[in-house]
């Protein structure tokens, strides 16, 4: 193959994956990084490498899969990088749910679920993430290489969370 | 403002969001171009700093070697040696590396593992290819100035100085290495579970 399609094809493949995927790299980002100016400079690291990922894209995995991987490994290679100056991050099973007060309005149980998301460690929080992409358990077992059963159990832990987290405000205005 | 409907469904609520300026971003392929260059630059241009670094200290000391004769030449010039090493080490090492090229292909288990393997090892063995090769030079240049002028008191605050500094700088990334241990110990105890 010659550089030139070598070149067409990253270039294609990376306008594709854009197109495709562009807004649930934004949304990826945001699960990453609170501060919303490192947040645009992660998401602009993450661009940089899919762009420079696709001249080794072979077509092995699904185009998702290969997106959503390189957006993952860049943001958890971000988030090894600033671990210093966060909070201290916990797994699922850790994790406590605040329930969703019975008033709050979408903008409200949006960043309650951010800053959960936020809390969790880099393995959990690709899950979660995956998850309300609305990838499946095989998906998300590609995604990050953990198994069925493994990704079945924290997926189980995640809903039983986000229920709590959504539903109990309204079950104690009841 | 009561809940939306779609505000207690937790996917539907993540996918629906309205993204901000942050979270939008389109960028033209000459954008990402002209990006990748200003990375590879920012990269190429942080390492000559690590070599220029290098080589202030290495014209430093060979300066000395022209005024200095006999076995006064030793400190300088296992200094300049540790110098070198320690910068072959870094550049082997890749200290200012960018993303690794395999990132679309390591599902992200392996991927974190790995990545936090490789900045374990290189705190753990900073002591060895960072602080020792520097310590024959230091022993020589305080038994040289021993024998010149006799242990003084200002040779004993710079032995007791440069005591501290090292053992400080190992113990700092010995503790660093021992948290990035603990993580690691549990994305494998995640891959045993995975078997």
């Amino acid at each position: 193959m010659s550089t030139a399609s070598i070149v067409t094809g990253q270039d294609d493949l990376y306008k594709r994956a854009v197109e495709e995927f562009g807004a649930a790299l934004g949304r990826l980002a945001h699960g990453y990084e609170a501060d919303s100016e490192k947040r645009r400079d992660l998401l602009q690291e993450i661009h940089l490498a899919l762009w420079r990922s696709f001249e080794g894209f072979d077509g092995r995995c699904s185009l998702r899969t290969w997106v959503y991987r390189v957006a993952h490994n860049t943001a958890v290679s971000w988030v090894i990088r600033q671990k210093r100056a966060g909070p201290q991050m916990v797994s699922i099973e850790e994790l406590d749910a605040t329930p969703v007060p019975n008033d709050a309005d979408r903008r409200v149980a949006l960043a309650r679920l951010t800053q959960l998301i936020q809390r969790l460690k880099p393995m959990d929080r690709q899950v979660i993430l995956a998850w309300l992409e609305g990838m499946d358990a095989a998906a998300i077992g590609e995604l990050t290489g953990l198994s069925g059963g493994n990704v079945a159990t924290k997926v189980h832990r995640i809903k039983t969370l986000l229920a709590r987290h959504f539903n109990e405000g309204g079950r104690h205005a009841d | 403002m009561p809940i939306d409907s779609d505000a207690n469904d937790p996917r539907n609520l993540w996918q629906n969001q309205e993204q901000g300026e942050g979270e939008k971003m389109t960028i033209t392929i000459d954008e990402i171009r002209r990006r990748a260059g200003r990375l590879e630059r920012r990269i190429r241009w942080r390492n000559l700093r690590e070599y220029g670094a290098g080589a202030v200290v290495i014209v430093a000391f060979t300066a000395q070697l022209w005024r200095l004769h006999g076995w006064r030449l030793v400190p300088p010039l296992l200094l300049i040696a540790a110098t070198i090493y320690v910068m072959f080490q870094l550049h082997r090492r890749g200290a200012a590396r960018s993303l690794p090229a395999d990132a679309g292909l390591s599902a992200s288990l392996d991927f974190h593992l790995r990545e936090l393997e490789r900045q374990r090892d290189a705190l753990q063995t900073v002591w060895l290819w960072y602080l020792l090769p520097f310590v024959p030079g230091f022993v020589a240049t305080m038994m040289v100035s021993a024998l010149d002028r006799g242990i003084n008191t200002f040779l004993i605050v710079f032995g007791v100085v440069l005591v501290l500094l090292f053992a400080g700088i190992w113990r700092l990334n010995e503790w660093a290495a021992r948290k990035l241990d603990l993580k690691i110990q549990e994305l494998k105890r995640m891959e045993v579970d995975n078997q």
